[in-house]
């Protein structure tokens, strides 16, 4: 059974990754965009942002979109993987006997 | 790391949630708004085409294709401000110029504009088979659409064939309008 990464399982965090792993395989998603839909600050959602990053689950980059530069996030492979084993660990604790899991 | 059942259940309601709300984002920010727009043009076009005559329904599709590909390149400006696939927003707007210049060729080098109804089914299908290509490519309903379209039109054809456009107005543009009205509404 998969365990639960500690990484995703921060609230907001497990909320960018539910987000950015339901857009297609190569999409991006915007940053206001997700901070909007997501209902964050700016900083929160900077912050949160950098621990995936850091952990090789999220790419983010910049881009000028006409003359305004832009933030684009996508999740990478290792993260759709992380968060695809993370939702198999929780499935497995809900169906496991007992109140507890580790 | 140690989670109740509660949590854990928590956890995976917070996940649909957020997922439904993505997909509905998503489903806002423009690819249903697509068949709608072409579906209006359609089932105005073809009207034209049945009720008025030639020179004023070409100049009502014209007019109506203007109107199509500006409300397009808007609803692709407006999608792309929240989301991008980089290398294949490029490749799309490729594969659309390319589809229009082999489509142009086509009418031309076979003369099918000399059969109006005939030029009505083959820009019914060529048209069709553009949306086959994207949902191959990138959004799995397009594929249906534009096979079930494709379908509609031939047998339209041949079993209505002096009531094509009228058939292609009700079918064809119901069709695109109510399957983006259907999935603008499913995935809210």
């Amino acid at each position: 059974m998969p365990d639960l990464d500690p990484i995703i399982h921060q609230p907001v965090r497990l909320q960018i990754m539910a987000a950015l792993t339901t857009l297609p395989g190569d999409a991006q998603m915007e940053f206001v965009a997700l901070r909007k839909m997501l209902s964050l600050t700016d900083g929160n959602l900077s912050v949160h942002l950098r621990k995936l990053e850091d952990a090789g689950y999220v790419r983010v980059d910049k881009a000028f979109v006409g003359r305004k530069p832009r933030t684009f996030i996508t999740a990478t492979p290792a993260g759709r993987a992380a968060f695809d084993a993370h939702v198999q660990a929780l499935q497995a604790i809900i169906q496991r006997p007992g109140p507890h899991a580790s | 790391m140690n989670v109740t059942k509660d949590e854990a259940q928590l956890s995976l309601e917070t996940i649909e949630r957020i997922q439904r709300h993505t997909r509905r984002v998503l489903a806002h920010s423009g690819a249903p708004f697509y068949l709608i727009i072409w579906g209006v043009i359609w089932l105005f076009g073809y009207l034209g085409s049945q009720f008025l005559d030639e020179h004023t329904a070409g100049m009502a599709w014209m007019t109506l294709d203007v109107i199509g590909v500006v409300a397009s390149v808007f609803v692709g400006w407006w999608m792309s401000r929240q989301m991008r696939r980089p290398g294949r927003d490029a490749r799309i707007g490729l594969f659309w110029l390319t589809w229009l210049v082999y489509g142009v060729l086509i009418v031309w080098l076979t003369g099918v504009y000399a059969d109006l109804s005939l030029l009505g089914l083959f820009l019914a299908v060529f048209a069709m088979f553009g949306y086959v290509v994207m949902g191959l490519w990138l959004w799995r309903p397009l594929l249906w659409v534009g096979v079930g379209i494709t379908i509609l039109a031939i047998a339209a054809y041949l079993l209505l064939p002096n009531f094509l456009d009228l058939a292609m107005a009700i079918l064809g543009g119901g069709t695109l309008i109510v399957s983006g009205l259907y999935i603008y509404r499913n995935w809210r």
